[in-house]
């Protein structure tokens, strides 16, 4: 197995700059996702390691050796595109069979290894098939299996879920995990879908403006955002401005401007000290009442919108002129706009940057 | 909205009507041809096979169709093998002035024949070349270049670079994966684009004239000099024997463009 | 459609792809510009020379070409007829392709395949052919004379051959299909979406297409009507089929000027305005739409 490093990659098209001073080590045998919006880089860095990109600087490194060189078809690495990108004259066995060609394969060698990697992506039966005749997600197993059978030193994903429609997609998804922990293989997945780099990855790499924002496992990245980006990359933040009444070691006193006072576990700041605090909507709690238990601050509002979004419902309450939005399991809810509810915040869910 | 239904069956009249008069005088030519008044009037006498019995007598003709045989092979050759090297390098390779320089090389399409028949007659003339036929065959390659460049590039450009790059990363070099992935997906339209050149050139008559040789005919200056003396059935035999081969042609052209499609690719999405 | 492809060059690794690029193209360039190009240059050289009584050309500066060609009314005359007969062709050309062209769009894939491939069919066949193709049916015994006779409506031949009617309809039905094809185009570039939200914003079915899918769909009949005027202006083969006496247009002109009389300054002369008219064109089509529109492709 192999591991993959960056050293200081830089890129840029025309006036814009995609990649930024990049620096990143992938493990061997990790799944790893690059994850961000639109621009931020992630599929150039990743056609960079493919080799279809050359960096305007910085190294690329396969055990210590520098790859930058290496032209694309010698690099060993199975790439999986977006729109499959199968060869539309070929049939699939022909698209899988392809890059064994140019391996010296034994033509009995290939056959059983096609096979193989049909039987790996569960389609045995359509290897005479033209890309054409298949659906889409077929076409995306069978450009996954031309991805693996070349047994490659890296797979690489760009995107390739990305064309399919919703249920496919949770489908694939699956499919994909089971086939790279089967293969054992290190692997590169570029992604904008939040969703699907938190339930795929061991690692998750967080990319804006050509730079990583963050890196760590799926938890540490929605547990820990390092910066409001992160925070507010995965799902919805409430953002309050405060002033800090009292300091503490483990935490502090703050009142919410307009609002109520809290106490605050895990942030330090000084007193007097206007500050912005963040939330996850989903931290808050609401309800008719609570009973008043230690590292909870509870507060009186009342609900100006409740948006139903299935399995969750969405609640603006309105505390004292602050707004919160409260993301709630939709079971059992009987509330409605203008009750007066109960709001419940722990202590430590509390972030600041 | 049985307004909007009336409204459209007419434009559907319309539009019958309308390729009836762009199309149907050909086929009044291909029937008369087996008619067996020498003269060709209305209304039809009888049907014969004479007229291209005798057609097939005839010395001139048959050296004009040898000649124009001979003249539009070279000529689409030679524009199939230029235009498509340039269409290659103006749909796989970003250069600076790629743009300027595909305008320039597809705008003589919008060029009257007779524009370029008396341009190239007085080029000739500067370096004081004599009407031959090479010259001929340079006439209707350049005049065919621009329709292989436009019908060929448009094709590569169907073509997504996604396809090339995974044949690359599979393992084919640029040389391997022209060969395997670029060189099928275009040569349809590469095949399709040469018959149509051929076709244009075996056809083309305004500029021709200005070019050939003393004491030589292509089909088409051989029927202009037929037609000043009368509209025999000779004369329709042979538009009838051409409006065959073209249409045979356009169907061997059209049957190429299918058979290898590229169209249920998606085009590749954006890069981030 | 640059979306599709970016360029294989982005990578170092093979720095020579600009010189194959280049390599690639350079022989197509060389075609144009030495054959089609260059010969233009020398149009416009040759009509600034002197042609000698003995019929030799001198190479010297000399303006009486253009002087000629204003001064007399002969030539002028020809000139304005033919640009009546382009501009009445286009005009026809445009109002009778517009409909076929609106209809491809509204028939099923299936159909509109077949009207397009129809389409193209006529310029497989011979410009020639299909010129001559006019003689057995408007002459004095032909289909139409004899459906008409044979009918009672009328007892004498109508004159439909040898004259200017005959040259008309021979070159609307020559280049009608370019002009159907290239509003098809036109039309095609139109997003359907555009003119349904126009529709939920309460315009008719008729507001819709002359407030939306008219406008954009202009460049399309624009340069249609451009390569139909200038086709027209330079048809030769027509007006010596189906034309008769008195039936001179400039292009039969530059050709006598050039193989009856020899005068070869005086021809790149008379061919010198046909450019200008195809620049003019070519100059106000790109500032409507950008020359970069103009050979757009017909997509399945």
């Amino acid at each position: 197995m192999t591991g993959i490093e960056l050293r200081h990659v830089r890129k840029q098209f025309g006036a814009t700059v995609a990649v930024e001073d990049l620096n990143l080590v992938v493990r061997a045998g990790e799944f790893l996702s690059l994850l961000g919006p639109s621009g931020c880089g992630k599929t150039t860095t990743l056609r960079m390691v493919a080799g279809l990109e050359y960096p305007d600087k910085g190294d690329i490194l396969i055990n210590e050796q520098r790859i930058n060189d290496i032209p694309v078809h010698r690099r060993n690495f199975g790439m999986v595109f977006q729109d499959h990108a199968l060869f539309p004259h070929k049939t699939a066995y022909d698209n899988i069979a392809f890059g064994l060609k140019y391996r010296q394969v034994e033509r009995a060698d290939i056959e059983r290894r096609v096979r193989r990697a049909l039987d790996i992506v569960r389609l045995p039966n359509v290897g005479d098939r033209l890309p054409r005749d298949l659906s889409g997600g077929q076409q995306q197993r069978v450009a996954l299996a031309r991805a693996i059978v070349i047994e490659p030193d890296l797979l690489l994903f760009d995107e390739p879920l990305s064309a399919l429609d919703a249920n496919l997609r949770e489908e694939m998804r699956v499919e994909l995990k089971r086939i790279h922990h089967t293969l054992a293989i290190t692997a590169i997945y570029v992604t904008h879908d939040q969703a699907e780099a938190l339930s795929m990855s061991d690692r998750v790499v967080l990319m804006r403006d050509g730079r990583i924002e963050q890196q760590g496992t799926p938890d540490e990245l929605y547990r820990k955002p390092a910066s409001e980006f992160s925070a507010r990359f995965f799902g919805q933040v409430n953002d309050v401005s405060a002033t800090v009444i009292a300091a503490a070691d483990n935490g502090c006193r703050v009142k919410l401007d307009g609002g109520p006072e809290v106490d605050i576990a895990g942030i330090r700041a000084n007193t007097g000290e206007p500050i912005k605090l963040f939330l996850r909507a989903e931290r808050a709690q609401i309800g008719l009442s609570f009973p008043n238990e230690p590292g909870f601050a509870t507060f009186e509002g009342t609900i100006t919108t409740c948006d139903y979004l299935g399995v969750l419902t969405r609640y603006v309450v309105d505390v004292a002129g602050v707004s919160f939005v409260v993301l709630q399991s939709a079971a059992g809810s009987v509330l409605r706009p203008r009750d007066r509810v109960t709001v419940r915040i722990p202590s430590d869910a509390w972030m600041k940057f | 909205m049985s307004a909007r239904r009336a409204l459209r069956s007419l434009l559907g009249a319309l539009t019958l009507i309308t390729y009836l008069f762009m199309l149907a005088p050909a086929l009044v030519v291909v029937v008369l041809a087996f008619n067996t008044s020498p003269s060709s009037t209305f209304p039809m006498t009888g049907l014969t096979f004479r007229w291209f019995a005798e057609l097939a007598q005839d010395d001139a003709v048959l050296g004009a169709l040898w000649n124009s045989l001979v003249l539009a092979l070279c000529a689409s050759t030679l524009s199939t093998v230029v235009g498509t090297a340039a269409a290659l390098s103006l749909s796989c390779f970003r250069f600076a002035g790629r743009g300027p320089m595909q305008l320039m090389l597809t705008v003589p399409i919008l060029v009257p024949h007779i524009v370029l028949g008396v341009g190239l007659l007085l080029a000739f003339r500067v370096f004081g070349l004599a009407k031959s036929f090479p010259l001929l065959v340079i006439g209707h390659m350049a005049m065919t270049l621009p329709y292989v460049v436009l019908t060929t590039s448009h094709r590569l450009r169907a073509i997504p670079a996604n396809i090339e790059e995974a044949a690359r990363t599979l393992g084919a070099n640029r040389i391997q994966t022209f060969c395997a992935i670029t060189l099928p997906l275009a040569l349809p339209a590469v095949l399709a684009s040469s018959l149509f050149a051929f076709m244009s050139s075996f056809d083309e008559v305004t500029a021709t004239l200005f070019w050939l040789p003393a004491n030589m005919q292509t089909v088409p200056t051989q029927i202009m000099a037929m037609l000043q003396f009368s509209v025999d059935q000779k004369i329709n035999a042979l538009a009838a024997l051409l409006i065959v081969g073209s249409v045979v042609l356009a169907a061997a052209a059209l049957a190429l463009g299918r058979a290898l499609s590229v169209d249920e690719q998606r085009p590749r999405g954006k890069r981030t | 459609m640059n979306g599709v492809r970016h360029g294989n060059v982005a990578s170092g690794i093979a720095g020579d792809t600009r010189a194959l690029a280049w390599a690639l193209v350079t022989p197509a360039l060389c075609c144009v510009v030495a054959f089609v190009l260059a010969p233009i240059l020398c149009i416009g050289i040759y009509s600034f020379w002197t042609r000698l009584a003995t019929g030799a050309v001198q190479f010297s500066f000399t303006l009486d070409n253009w002087r000629e060609l204003f001064g007399d009314s002969f030539y002028m005359l020809i000139l304005l007829r033919t640009l009546r007969l382009a501009a009445v062709v286009t005009l026809v050309c445009a109002i009778v392709g517009y409909g076929p062209a609106y209809y491809i769009t509204l028939v099923s894939p299936a159909r509109r395949a077949l009207l397009v491939i129809l389409l193209f069919l006529p310029s497989w066949i011979s410009y020639i052919v299909r010129s001559m193709s006019w003689l057995p049916i408007l002459g004095k015994e032909g289909l139409f004379n004899s459906l008409l006779l044979r009918t009672g409506l009328i007892t004498e031949p109508l004159p439909l051959l040898y004259n200017d009617f005959s040259i008309y309809v021979g070159l609307v039905q020559f280049l009608l299909p370019l002009m159907i094809i290239n509003i098809y185009i036109g039309l095609q570039a139109v997003d359907r979406k555009v003119v349904d939200a126009a529709r939920t914003l309460g315009a008719n079915p008729a507001q819709a297409f002359w407030s939306v899918t008219f406008p954009l769909a202009l460049p399309g009949l624009a340069a249609g009507c451009l390569l139909v005027f200038i086709l027209a202006m330079g048809a030769y083969i027509t007006p010596i089929i189906l034309g008769g006496p008195g039936t001179t247009y400039y292009a039969n002109l530059v050709f006598e000027t050039f193989v009856s009389h020899q005068d070869w300054p005086f021809g790149a002369t008379l061919s010198l305005v046909i450019i200008f008219f195809l620049v003019a064109g070519l100059a106000g089509y790109a500032q409507l739409a950008g020359l970069s529109t103009m050979f757009r492709e017909i997509r399945r």
